[in-house]
C-alpha cells in the first residue's frame, strides 16, 4: 500500500484512532507521519520516537466522509442521521447498524479490515446463519481457485451452491 | 463512602501465572449493548437508570451479587474513583458517566463488569501473569449469564454492536500488561512497536488509551474486533507476546553479559535512592521501580519478590495515597507519602 499523502513510498505507518470522537485511519510513510508532526511517546529521551496509536494529527480526518451523507435517512429509533454519527464518531443505537448498514459495511472495512462477524453468536437461529456465512466464505475462495485454473465446470457448480446458501440466508434473516 | 474494596489486593498483582516476570497481568474485556435501549450518546439518565436495575436484578437472581461487590460511583469522591481506575477496575470513560455508572466486582477483582460506561456492559477479567485463555474463560462466564437474561444488540453480519465501530464484532479487547526494560535499554523496543502496530495490535502505557508509557511497562492489545473468532484473536496476542517475552529474555541475558556493571549500577542507584528519598513523583517511583523489578526478576535483588515490586506500583500511584489518608492531598502531600511508604516498604524487607 502506498502512503496516503505522498502517494510514493510505502506506507508503514497504520492505524486507527478515535479523535475527537471521530474515528480515524491512517495510512503513511514514516517521512510523512513526521512531516504531519504526529505526536510520539517518548520512554526513554535517549532514544528516537516512537509512534503511538493515540497521535494527534490534523491529517487525513476525512474518514467517514463517504459521498458526503446527502441523504435525509434518520433512523427511527434515535433519530440519528449520518451526520450526526460522523459528527460523534458513535451510533446512537443498535439499529442505527441496520438503517444505515451499507456505510456501516465500507466504513468496517475500512477501519477493521473486514464486516464479517465470525465470532460468538446470541441464538441458534444465529449459530446457523453463522455456519452458511462460514461456508459461502470457503465456497467463494474455492470459486476463485476454480476460476484461476480455468475450471469453469467447477466454479459454475459453486456458483449454484453459493447462490442456494444465500437464497436460504435472506430467508432467516 | 468508604471504597467497599480498599483492602482488596488486586489479584493481578500477585505475580503469579506463567512469565509473571515480565507480564504483569493478562485482560480481556467484553463490550455489549442491550436490546431496548439507545446507546450512551443517545441514552437518556432514566433509561440508564433502568439498565442499572436490571441487570442488577439479574446478578442478583442468578446469586452472582452477594459474591461480587456493587459499587455505584454517585457516591464517590473523585479521589475514589481514580483509585478503582488505579485498580483497572473502572475506566476513564465510566467516570465521565458517574450519573448512573456501576461497577461490580468478584473476588479479588479477577473478574468485574462495568454498567453504563461507552457501552451499556463493559465485562472484563484480568489475572496476573500470562494467562488469556483464564481471562477469557472468566469473562464470557458471566457474559453468556447476562446474555441467558437479557437480549443483547447483534446484527447477523456484524456481530455484537457496539457505540464505537472499533469495537463492533467480538467486542473483545484482549491485551497483556508487559514490563520490557531489556528491549528499551538494548533499543530494540522501537523496531518491536513499530512490528506490532503493523500486525493488528496497538501498545498503550499502564493506564491505557492516551497515557504514556512509563517505568517500560506497556499494554499490547488487538487493534481489531470483528472477521476473527474470539479464540483467533486471542491466540495471535498470545503469539506475538510469546515472542516478545523471547526477545525481552534475550535483550536481558546480552545486558547482563555485555554490560553487567552499568545494569547493576543501575538497579542498585534505583533501589538506594527508593530506600532513602523524602520526597517522590509517581513518575520517578515508576521508572526506579521499574529498574528494581528488572533486578528481582534476574535475582540479583534476592530479598523482595517480582508481586511485592508490582503492589508497589499501584499503591504509590495518587489516588492510592489519598484513599489510605482518607482525604484528598495535594501533590507535595502526595510525593512526601509516597517517598514514605516506598521508604517503609523497602526497610521492612
Amino acid at each position: 500500500m502506498k502512503c496516503e499523502n505522498c502517494n510514493k513510498n510505502d506506507a508503514t505507518i497504520h492505524f486507527t484512532q478515535v479523535k475527537e470522537g471521530k474515528v480515524v485511519s491512517y495510512n503513511l510513510c514514516q517521512k510523512c507521519a513526521e512531516k504531519f508532526g504526529m505526536k510520539v511517546a517518548k520512554f526513554d529521551s535517549k532514544q528516537q520516537p516512537v509512534f503511538t496509536p493515540d497521535a494527534k494529527s490534523e491529517v487525513l480526518s476525512e474518514l467517514l466522509q463517504g459521498k458526503g451523507s446527502g441523504d435525509n435517512d434518520k433512523c427511527p429509533v434515535c433519530h440519528s442521521t449520518l451526520d450526526d454519527i460522523k459528527a460523534n464518531g458513535r451510533l446512537g443505537c443498535g439499529q442505527c447498524y441496520f438503517i444505515f448498514e451499507n456505510q456501516m459495511d465500507v466504513l468496517l472495512r475500512r477501519i477493521q479490515a473486514s464486516s464479517f462477524h465470525v465470532g460468538k453468536r446470541t441464538s441458534k437461529l444465529d449459530d446457523r446463519i453463522y455456519n452458511d456465512q462460514i461456508a459461502i466464505r470457503k465456497l467463494k475462495k474455492q470459486l476463485s481457485d476454480a476460476v484461476k485454473k480455468e475450471n469453469y465446470e467447477k466454479a459454475a457448480r459453486l456458483r449454484d451452491e453459493i447462490i442456494s446458501i444465500e437464497k436460504r440466508l435472506e430467508v432467516s434473516m | 463512602m468508604v471504597l467497599p474494596i480498599k483492602d482488596n489486593v488486586p489479584g493481578w498483582l500477585g505475580g503469579s501465572g506463567e512469565h509473571s516476570d515480565v507480564v504483569l497481568s493478562s485482560r480481556i474485556r467484553l463490550a455489549r449493548n442491550l436490546k431496548g435501549y439507545p446507546f450512551s450518546t443517545k441514552i437518556r439518565p432514566e433509561e440508564e437508570k433502568q439498565i442499572l436495575e436490571e441487570v442488577l436484578k439479574v446478578l442478583k437472581r442468578e446469586k452472582i451479587l452477594p459474591s461480587m461487590t456493587q459499587i455505584n460511583l454517585k457516591g464517590l469522591a473523585a479521589y475514589e474513583c481514580n483509585y478503582l481506575l488505579e485498580e483497572h477496575l473502572i475506566s476513564n470513560d465510566l467516570l465521565s458517566r458517574r450519573r448512573a455508572a456501576a461497577v461490580v466486582v468478584g473476588q479479588s477483582g479477577q473478574v468485574s463488569m462495568m454498567i453504563n460506561e461507552e457501552d451499556h456492559l463493559r465485562i472484563q477479567s484480568i489475572f496476573s501473569g500470562f494467562d488469556l485463555q483464564s481471562c477469557w474463560r472468566e469473562a464470557e462466564k458471566l457474559e453468556s449469564i447476562v446474555g441467558e437474561n437479557l437480549e443483547y444488540e447483534f446484527h447477523p453480519k456484524f456481530g455484537y454492536l457496539t457505540a464505537c465501530p472499533t469495537n463492533t464484532g467480538t467486542g473483545l479487547r484482549a491485551s497483556v500488561l508487559i514490563h520490557l526494560p531489556g528491549l528499551v535499554l538494548t533499543k530494540e523496543i522501537q523496531k518491536v512497536l513499530r512490528g506490532i502496530s503493523q500486525i493488528g495490535l496497538t501498545f498503550r502505557g499502564l493506564y491505557g488509551e492516551g497515557s504514556e508509557v512509563l517505568g517500560n511497562f506497556f499494554q499490547i492489545s488487538n487493534q481489531i474486533t470483528i472477521g476473527k473468532t474470539e479464540n483467533e484473536l486471542i491466540e495471535h496476542l498470545a503469539q506475538i507476546t510469546e515472542q516478545l517475552i523471547e526477545h525481552e529474555k534475550n535483550a536481558r541475558a546480552i545486558l547482563f553479559k555485555d554490560a553487567g556493571h552499568y545494569i547493576q549500577d543501575k538497579v542498585w542507584r534505583a533501589y538506594g535512592i527508593l530506600q532513602h528519598a523524602r520526597t517522590i513523583t509517581g513518575e520517578e517511583v515508576m521508572n526506579l521501580l521499574s529498574a528494581v523489578r528488572l533486578g528481582v526478576s534476574m535475582k540479583l535483588i534476592k530479598k523482595l519478590s517480582v508481586s511485592s515490586i508490582n503492589r508497589m506500583l499501584i499503591y504509590s500511584q495518587d489516588a492510592h495515597l489519598d484513599v489510605a489518608a482518607g482525604k484528598r492531598l495535594n501533590a507535595n502531600e502526595r510525593d512526601i507519602n509516597r517517598a514514605t511508604i516506598i521508604r517503609s516498604f523497602f526497610n521492612d524487607h
